[in-house]
């Protein structure tokens, strides 16, 4: 009795073991299992008429991947050949589907219309997971990689937080979701569409700082800094917005194609596929070993099957502009110019809140700065003038010599002048950087306008009246306004946030160019137009009463 | 800050060469395209002159800061370096963008010359080579606007040295002398233009 007991507990021992070195087995390799039990219902399809973007591929044998070809670490074109972190996790969600990877270059700019278009079956090319983008298209959970926004600069620089920031130059990469914090902070944006030309600008000291992915600022910028800064060495000032990269299918295919790459990711997540590619690639590694934890975790096995809202997934970041009411006419003539004239074209600043809302703002604060510039330039010309008729010898040679100077100095470095000038007892702030920029435009054309009117003054062998001398001077008098008109502009230089700056600002997250510069040209000759009228008007008005 | 000085002086004399090529390559484009509007310009009633006269306008019209700044977003740049030996991307798209005022200002010199011509009074369109230095010196002026994109000319030079200096007076003193050296270049020019304006009229 006591032998078959123990027989018995022996049998349910082994059974116990075997059961649950079984289970244990299963829930190893979860994903896996689920890829192939998808893979199969799939690949049972009949390919004369595939139901799903999985099971075309799957029949297709081949799978059209969008890649980066200029992103350093990620995908990078060299000698012919295309590799990286990106380019080999490409691969091997191929090799898994067991199909052929056809890796199709795009660009930031038309990654999403590739995909849309049906040009590529998927999207692996840098792409944060934005609530924006997540409208569009499907973005494949678990992200694949994450990376925050690093801020890199000369050692010399002090820009350690977002208020040292304000009225300096920074290269930032067009249509990223972080630039709006950027104009948040009065920063000065210079905008580039490729990574390459960005950091060729920034060795040109276009900008005075660059930021980007942290991944790609420290594979490529840091890495490169003795060559990059002229022997001066780069550092990482600081870094913001830890945002998830994912992989991006159209919104039809998220419960297959999307699914399957779903369970690829978590498996090599899981298995430390990812990390070790990571390694070999030489990218920034932090985000893998924690996601290489959560996909290890039984918890997160189901994840994928459940809902959107299990806390194994990360969320998209929400940076995008919120729409305004005009939102829905835009959008209708957007559609409308498409649709009549197949011209395809956005205006991003009249449909979101903070875009129109920087729209409005640059265009009172350029309207401001070029009335307030002609002003300056007429009370300057007029101060010059003054002081050049006095009697005491010494005012007129001062007077002179700073006529001189600001006559024939360069306006940026006039900017510069006086920004170093004021902020060294003022805060730098919006309205510090117009009235800079309005004083310096005012004195640069006043010195002009004033030695014009002494010119003009020499021509009366009497003492003459101001409004006759006003009236042989008027045509330079005019030129000289105008150009104070045409200069206003150039305030951007030093951070005011005029029209050019405010549309930079708004394209520097949306993406836009062509429409936000038709806009600040067609705004620009208008306002010049106008001051060309207005002034032809008051010019004959002074040559009738002269 | 003193003992900078030589080699921040070495520099901007380097660099300025930059100002005065941009300047010069200006000034053939507008000469090129002048030239033609002008003619066209100087057909009183014409539809030659019809033609030119809105071209005319708009590109005067046109600030050249935000025309350098729609250039940059608009013009494809260059994919291969080496073509951009000779001149650099930043230095073509100043060019073009100081081209719409040469383009405009000297159309009005050659359409003003012919006038004169036209009225047998050939000793005033000699004016025109002192009108023509004239916009040669206001370009060489203009081109520091070219900071802003990043291009290589005296002005970017000075605020790279400036931002290489940890106090603000040598800061301030570095721009200073920098508008001085400017000053000086231009205050010559100009003697120099008033001087040939005089003898032309002269003559």
């Amino acid at each position: 009795m006591i032998f078959l007991k123990n027989v018995l507990e022996f049998l349910l021992y082994i059974i116990i073991l075997i059961t649950g070195g079984v289970v244990f087995a299963k829930s190893d390799a979860p994903y896996e299992q689920k890829l192939g039990t998808l893979l199969e219902k799939s690949r049972s399809q009949n390919c004369a008429n595939p139901d799903g973007q999985l099971a075309f591929i799957l029949c297709a044998k081949k799978i059209k991947i969008g890649v980066r070809t200029n992103y350093p670490g990620f995908g990078e074109s060299r000698d012919g050949k295309i590799d990286g972190y990106e380019i080999k996790a490409a691969q091997e969600i191929a090799n898994r589907l067991g199909v052929m990877a056809e890796l199709v270059p795009v660009t930031p700019a038309n990654r999403i219309e590739k995909l849309l278009k049906g040009e590529v079956d998927m999207v692996l090319a840098t792409m944060a997971h934005t609530t924006s983008r997540d409208q569009i298209i499907h973005f494949v959970r678990p992200h694949y990689y994450s990376s925050p926004t690093s801020i890199v600069g000369p050692k010399k620089i002090n820009a350690n937080e977002w208020s040292d920031l304000a009225g300096r130059s920074v290269c930032v990469p067009l249509g990223n979701f972080s630039n709006i914090l950027f104009s948040e902070h009065q920063v000065r944006m210079m905008i580039y569409d490729r990574p390459d030309r960005m950091v060729e600008a920034f060795n040109m000291r276009a900008c005075s700082l660059i930021a980007h992915d942290q991944s790609y600022i420290y594979g490529s910028i840091l890495k490169n800094a003795r060559e990059l800064s002229g022997g001066n060495t780069l550092e990482e000032k600081f870094s913001f917005n830890e945002v998830p990269w994912g992989i991006g299918v159209k919104k039809s295919a998220s419960k297959n194609l999307g699914l399957a790459i779903g369970l690829i990711i978590a498996d090599m997540h899981q298995s430390g596929y990812l990390l070790n590619l990571a390694d070999q690639t030489n990218i920034q590694k932090s985000f893998l070993p924690q996601q290489k934890n959560t996909w290890k975790n039984p918890n997160c096995f189901d994840a994928l099957d459940i809902s959107d809202t299990s806390d194994c997934l990360l969320k998209p970041v929400n940076l995008a502009d919120q729409p305004n009411s005009f939102e829905g006419s835009i959008t209708f003539f957007e559609g409308w110019l498409g649709k009549n004239f197949n011209i395809q074209v956005k205006f991003p600043m009249f449909s979101g809140s903070n875009g129109l809302k920087m729209l409005i703002n640059g265009m009172a604060i350029s309207m401001l700065i070029v009335l307030c510039s002609i002003g300056a330039t007429l009370l300057a010309s007029y101060s010059f003038y003054f002081f050049s008729q006095s009697k005491i010898k010494f005012v007129k040679i001062m007077c002179s010599g700073v006529r001189l100077f600001f006559q024939n100095s360069p306006l940026i470095l006039l900017l510069m002048l006086g920004y170093l000038l004021v902020t060294a007892i003022l805060d730098y702030s919006t309205g510090v950087a117009v009235f800079i920029a309005v004083v310096m435009i005012g004195l640069l054309n006043g010195a002009n306008c004033g030695s014009a009117l002494m010119d003009a003054s020499k021509t009366f062998h009497f003492e003459a009246k101001l409004l006759d001398i006003v009236a042989v001077a008027s045509v330079p008098i005019r030129a000289a306004v105008i150009n104070a008109a045409k200069s206003s502009p150039t305030a951007a230089f030093i951070g005011a946030p005029e029209m050019l700056a405010s549309l930079t600002d708004i394209t520097s997250f949306t993406g836009e160019r062509i429409t936000t510069y038709l806009i600040v040209a067609i705004f620009y000759i208008i306002i010049v137009q106008m001051v060309v009228v207005i002034t032809g008007f008051y010019a004959k008005r002074v040559l009738q009463h002269a | 800050m003193l003992e900078l000085l030589p080699e921040f002086l070495l520099g901007f004399g380097n660099y300025f060469k930059t100002n005065l090529f941009i300047a010069f390559c200006t000034l053939i484009v507008g000469l090129l395209g002048g030239a033609i509007l002008g003619f066209m310009h100087s057909r009183n009633g014409s539809i030659l002159s019809k033609l030119a006269s809105p071209v005319i306008s708009l590109l005067r019209a046109f600030p050249v800061f935000v025309l350098m700044f729609v250039l940059w977003n608009f013009i494809p740049r260059s994919q291969n370096t080496s073509i951009n030996y000779f001149i650099s991307d930043p230095d073509m798209i100043l060019i073009l963008a100081l081209s719409a005022f040469s383009v405009s200002s000297l159309s009005d010199i050659v359409s003003d010359a012919l006038h004169f011509k036209y009225m047998g009074d050939s000793e005033r369109v000699w004016l025109v080579i002192p009108n023509i230095f004239r916009t040669f010196v206001t370009l060489v002026l203009s081109t520091s606007i070219g900071a802003a994109i990043g291009v290589k000319e005296a002005v970017t030079y000075s605020l790279v040295f400036s931002d290489g200096l940890a106090d603000r007076s040598d800061k301030l003193l570095l721009i200073l002398i920098a508008s001085i050296l400017f000053a000086l270049f231009f205050g010559i020019s100009r003697m120099i233009l008033d001087y040939m304006t005089f003898r032309f009229k002269a003559a």
